[in-house]
């Protein structure tokens, strides 16, 4: 199954640094040496076996915009199954990327009429304080061009965890049977007396479901102003501690650093709830130790954790997925879990080649 | 061809230098001359009033004009309805906006017009307008980026008008071109090719030359093949066939056949419109006439053409049409209609078929060898010095056959 995502946007808004991040592993710092897309950039990414999502990023010149518009419209705008529109939070043509928005609109809804859209107001980190408010506004401006489209409105920068929450939001669409993996995910998380399991996609690390679906307001719930990055990843040690535990191609590094993870973050007034960011915290969190990784010339295998409140522990589940479950139970073995996983392994196999053919 | 007029190298229609803007993407900064390429960006409204002074829309050319890195740092031509369309588009990485400057500086045609000549202006031009951006960000910068209008300027007039220029840039870098017509390699130069002089050689000899090329020239008669040639002027045979590719390079010679009265020949199908080019009707009469006898009329001879055939000698055909009495000379007749290309010569190949009976080994065993269907009889005859007689009679032998068209043995492809 083919899936046809349109990344469209001014130039300069950061539509390949997007996906250099999230789809060629390659951290925030490293998009400044890519240059301007001439035109449009075809790539094929494997996901989920079956599941092809054929990225169309769309160089946003006025040229090629134009074009995209005239002559080439039937070529750009047939068969999209997601339209990704990027606008900068603080744009210098604010009416010209309107303008060019609306068209767009204009042209899928001939075209391409179930596709559905999303909003993305990037460059997050640069907007003046009170970022939420200025979200808001946008959101709202946008919603309004829109009109009666249904649109989907995300706040999203490089530098913070929120761009994962984005993509896995529209990765999550395009996965037909989403409910169906989650329930299972769900039977698992019960086998192992765990708090959550969580799948995520092998490659990107996007979140494909997870095993309590109510308390993942990301995907139901409408568009939420992400919260302001509390910390940066580099000063949580995250990074620090892999290069020191990944030199060996042993399969499992075991994270002993008290400070190392904050994928359940406790909250100060309510210590059992869960942080509503863990989700893109820990797609974020695990991409920039897998790209340490690649630093030090070594394959990320797996995770496991035991610290004082909780045991964790990060695996492939099938060729293409990776599951993380997450235990708060101190007499729970981490070798026990991954027996569950090795045991649950061919179920969410088949699971998974079911949903897509159908 | 047609309309370019009589310059024989292809006339530019328009230069052009375009970038890739960070906000507008493609775009033409400079043309010569000016508003003949529309850009739909510029002038959306305006395009269907210019649209008959346009030659084409730089949209339609633009992604082939500023590709994708892969076409970077290669000559780059594409085509319109009506143009073509040659460049040599140029990434630099560097310390510009979006990392990459990229610019191509391109010139148009017309579609037919032959661009060889113009590769490597092209090439030259991208070179040294890239090391003037290496240098002094001569390109992108804004002050200085003007100055491309004025090289355009320059090239357009100086390149269609002397098909050579000098433009200097700054201290350092200057754009010398001269347009050099480009000939393909001729086919290698044979000993029994006939040389015949298109210009008048003897009148360009300079003291200069080589001397091997001015000793040869004075035998270049039309009629003496290339190793008679050497034999004549006391050349070697190789450094006389180097010679001769020289002249054939440069289109001054063109080689055609030994003539004998028992060659052969036969009509091309370029005879049907070539029988009516005025050039081919009013040449041949005075051309193949002998001195002071009276000019046949084309009829008649597009009539003694006709009878040429596979298989009946010149000698035969002569006898058959009375043709001596015409006053034809029949070594011009034939040798006007190979120049111009609607008479061919169809050669002899012999081949020994094998046989049971031992060949009588008293001829050169290497002439057996050579009868293998792959050497025509002017080659042998070249070879061996003799003439097409004394080579029938040679045949004869070899094959074992009784003279006089039976070569027993040996037999003949006519081609």
């Amino acid at each position: 199954m083919k899936k046809k995502v349109l990344l469209m946007g001014a130039s300069g808004s950061g539509k390949t640094s997007m996906r250099s991040l999230i789809f060629s592993n390659n951290p925030a710092s490293l998009t400044a040496r890519l240059g301007a897309t001439i035109d449009v950039e075809q790539n094929h990414v494997r996901f989920l076996g079956d599941l092809i999502l054929n990225l169309w990023d769309c160089g946003g010149q006025d040229a090629f915009m134009d074009s995209y518009l005239s002559t080439q419209q039937s070529t750009i705008f047939q068969h999209v199954g997601v339209l990704i529109y990027v606008f900068e939070v603080e744009s210098r043509n604010r009416e010209k990327d309107l303008e060019y928005y609306r068209n767009c609109l204009d042209a899928l809804r001939r075209y391409s009429p179930d596709a559905s859209i999303f909003l993305l107001v990037h460059k997050m980190d640069l907007a003046r304080p009170p970022r939420e408010q200025v979200l808001e506004r946008k959101a709202e401006e946008l919603r309004q061009v829109s009109g009666d489209v249904p649109v989907t409105v995300y706040g999203t920068t490089i530098h913070d965890e929120s761009l994962y929450k984005a993509w896995s939001g529209i990765v999550h669409t395009l996965i037909p049977n989403a409910s169906v993996l989650s329930r299972h995910l769900a039977i698992l998380a019960h086998a192992c007396s765990a708090t959550e399991v969580i799948l995520f996609e092998r490659t990107t690390f996007l979140v494909i479901a997870t095993s309590n679906p109510p308390a993942a307001p990301s995907f139901s719930a409408p568009p939420l102003i992400t919260s302001t990055p509390s910390s940066s990843f580099t000063s949580n040690g995250f990074t620090s501690t892999s290069t020191s535990t990944s030199t060996r191609t042993t399969s499992t590094a075991t994270v002993t650093s008290q400070h190392a993870v904050n994928v359940p973050e406790p909250r100060e007034n309510d210590p059992h709830q869960l942080a509503p960011t863990r989700y893109e915290r820990t797609s974020e969190l695990i991409k920039a130790f897998k790209y340490s990784c690649s630093r030090v010339r070594e394959e990320f295998h797996a995770l496991e954790m035991e610290l004082g409140e909780f045991t964790a522990v990060l695996d492939e589940l099938t060729r293409n997925t990776y599951v993380l479950i997450v235990v708060h139970d101190p007499t729970i073995e981490t070798a026990a879990l991954r027996m569950n996983i090795r045991l649950a392994r061919q179920k969410f196999e088949e699971l998974q080649g079911d949903s897509l053919i159908s | 061809m047609a309309s370019s007029g009589a310059s024989f190298l292809p006339r530019i229609q328009s230069v052009f230098y375009a970038v890739f803007d960070e906000h507008q993407g493609p775009k033409i900064v400079y043309q010569v001359p000016e508003g003949l390429i529309a850009s739909r960006l510029f002038s959306p409204r305006k395009r269907a009033t210019s649209s008959s002074r346009t030659l084409f829309n730089f949209d339609d050319i633009s992604s082939y004009v500023i590709p994708r890195s892969a076409l970077c740092g290669r000559l780059v031509i594409c085509a319109t309805r009506k143009h073509r369309i040659i460049g040599f588009p140029v990434e630099l990485r560097g310390n510009y906006e979006r990392n990459y400057f990229r610019y191509n500086l391109c010139f148009v045609f017309e579609r037919t017009a032959d661009l060889s000549c113009y590769e490597s202006v092209v090439r030259k031009v991208s070179r040294v307008l890239t090391s003037c951006e290496e240098e002094s960000s001569f390109l992108s910068s804004p002050k200085s980026s003007p100055a491309i209008h004025a090289i355009l300027e320059q090239l357009f007039e100086d390149l269609n008008s002397f098909s050579e220029t000098s433009i200097p840039i700054d201290k350092f870098n200057s754009i010398e071109l001269k347009i050099f017509p480009f000939y393909p390699n001729p086919p290698a130069v044979k000993e029994w090719q006939v040389p015949l002089a298109l210009i008048s050689l003897s009148k360009r000899i300079e003291p200069n030359w080589d001397l091997t090329m001015v000793k040869v020239c004075q035998y270049i008669d039309g009629t003496r093949h290339v190793a008679r040639i050497a034999q004549l002027a006391e050349c070697d045979l190789e450094l006389t066939k180097l010679a001769m590719s020289h002249l054939l390079y440069y289109q001054v010679v063109m080689m055609i056949d030994i003539f004998q009265y028992s060659n052969m020949y036969t009509l091309r199908k370029s005879i049907q419109w070539l029988a009516n080019e005025s050039d081919v009707r009013e040449e041949c009469g005075p051309y193949v006439a002998k001195e002071g006898r009276v000019i046949t009329d084309w009829p008649r001879l597009l009539h003694l053409y006709s009878r040429l055939k596979p298989g009946k000698t010149v000698r035969d055909w002569m006898i058959e049409h009375d043709v001596d009495s015409s006053g034809i000379d029949v070594r011009r007749l034939t040798s006007f209609g190979v120049i111009k290309g609607f008479l061919h010569r169809v050669h002899r190949w012999p081949i020994l078929l094998p046989s049971s009976e031992t060949p009588s080994p008293e001829k050169p065993s290497e002439f057996s060898l050579l009868l293998d269907g792959e050497h025509h009889t002017d080659e042998l005859c070249t070879r061996f010095g003799v003439g097409w007689p004394i080579l029938k009679q040679w045949l004869s032998v070899v094959g074992g056959g009784k003279g006089e068209d039976n070569f027993g043995q040996v037999s003949i492809i006519y081609r």
